[in-house]
């Protein structure tokens, strides 16, 4: 599986929050409900990586529960690219 | 603001029925009645619905359900839930709520709360026909995604469908003329038909459609693979939900067709022999005209009843100009374990449906 870099996964997240009017802190330690980032944005996003990586991603259950901040979110699609 | 998850097993009360219909019935308008909501749930002949509601103070703010709907692999009968009615106000789509695990995104835990009720409260699969992103939620919380590529053709109803392809102009400006051909074909067909003295058909009602369920429920919904059974309870509730319409020839009850309701129609079943051309093709026009009567946006016959030199339907679909375009489908499937029946190739057709 081609990996998708933090940079490229950061840019899409801007992309989803920018068309509900909100913007993406600059720094990893926002928290997701801070931001405004829900689970169905999580969700669109992971879609997007899926897309740009041509592989489904697969998951541990419980995933959600494990990523609190913009950081986690980076750090996961990292890790489930790589 | 802090909303509270509530999850457990109907019968569900007048007030929640109507919590039901004021949110989710913006979204899929049978809903919006809680008649139909008391129906789907609280009367289903498997049993009561499974369901998980969010509230903030006394309002329902949020739900989501799991219908037991009796399945078939072989001659094994098992109960699998279906996905429906989820919404989450927007006011709450970035809450959280508490739950046994700690905190969660409210509308994960709407869905894996009651998942996890669900299977363990009897039910052996579930399944759920719902959006990517939905779907990819559903990933993450242990379902497999079972995909059919299906050999259909198609009759285009509604420019609701000219919506689903928007954005795309030249496929938007094709559809647009192929469901004028389509028009033009059926008013050909209704004309032949008139001026021929054609084959009358009649629609059996509540009252005189039991031999065509009794036939429908003698056929296998899914030869090597699983899907929903046919059963006559089945059968008679999801007439009750008006999800299944039959058209037949009339003054031969052999000859008869049967097709789900909604909004994307699929032939389920065809009896009309190929000797009797004239009479596939009433049923067949008849089937979609009362289809784009209420207000259906497609009508899809599987490829290999299409293909069938036995039957009618393929004379009929070319005259009423039916077109061929394979469709990707998706469901979201979960097992209780991997023993059981669900784990078998799911074989999808629209009664996966409510």
């Amino acid at each position: 599986m081609s990996a998708v870099d933090r940079t490229a996964v950061r840019r899409m997240m801007e992309e989803l929050l920018k068309r509900q009017g909100k913007s993406l802190p600059s720094g990893d330690a926002a928290l997701l409900r801070d931001v405004g980032f829900r689970s169905l944005d999580f969700a669109e996003l992971a879609l997007r990586v899926e897309m740009q990586t041509g592989n489904a991603l697969q998951f541990e259950t419980g995933v959600l529960r494990s990523i609190q901040t913009v950081g986690d979110v980076l750090d996961f699609m990292e890790r489930v690219t790589a | 603001m802090s909303l509270v998850l509530s999850i457990g097993r109907g019968p569900l009360a007048d007030a929640d029925l109507a919590g039901i219909a004021r949110t989710y019935g913006g979204v899929d308008p049978r809903y919006g009645a809680p008649a139909f909501c008391a129906e789907v749930f609280n009367r289903n002949p498997f049993g009561w619905s499974w369901h998980a509601f969010a509230r903030d103070g006394a309002e329902v703010v949020g739900h989501y359900a799991v219908i037991p709907m009796r399945a078939r692999a072989g001659a094994v009968r098992f109960t699998s839930g279906k996905g429906e009615a989820l919404y989450l106000d927007e006011r709450h789509r970035a809450a959280e709520v508490e739950t046994p695990a700690g905190p969660m995104p409210a509308g994960v835990a709407l869905m894996k709360g009651l998942h996890d009720f669900a299977l363990a409260d009897g039910a052996a699969v579930l399944h759920n026909i719902t959006s990517a992103e939905i779907g990819m939620l559903q990933r993450m919380d242990g379902f497999r995604v079972a995909k059919e590529v299906r050999a259909q053709s198609h009759v285009l109803l509604s420019p609701d469908e000219l919506r689903r392809l928007r954005g795309r102009t030249s496929q938007v400006l094709l559809a647009r003329g192929l469901m004028a051909v389509q028009r033009a074909a059926r008013v050909a067909a209704h004309a032949r038909l008139a001026l021929r003295g054609g084959a009358g058909v009649v629609v059996p009602g509540a009252h005189d459609d039991a031999p065509y369920l009794e036939a429908f429920s003698r056929t296998d919904p899914a030869p090597g693979g699983w899907s929903i059974a046919r059963d006559m309870d089945t059968l008679r509730w999801l007439r009750r939900l008006e999800r299944l319409d039959i058209v037949a020839v009339a003054g031969s009850p052999g000859l008869f067709a049967i097709v789900n309701g909604g909004r994307a129609r699929e032939i389920l079943h065809w009896s009309v022999p190929a000797s009797d051309p004239r009479g596939g093709l009433a049923v067949l026009a008849t089937l979609v005209e009362r289809a784009a009567r209420d207000r259906a946006w497609i009508v899809s016959l599987p490829q290999a009843l299409v293909a069938d030199p036995a039957w009618s339907l393929g004379s009929a679909a070319r005259v009423l100009c039916f077109r061929d375009r394979p469709v990707d489908q998706q469901v979201y499937v979960k097992a209780a374990s991997s023993d059981v029946p669900g784990a078998a190739p799911l074989v999808f057709n629209r009664m996966f449906n409510v």
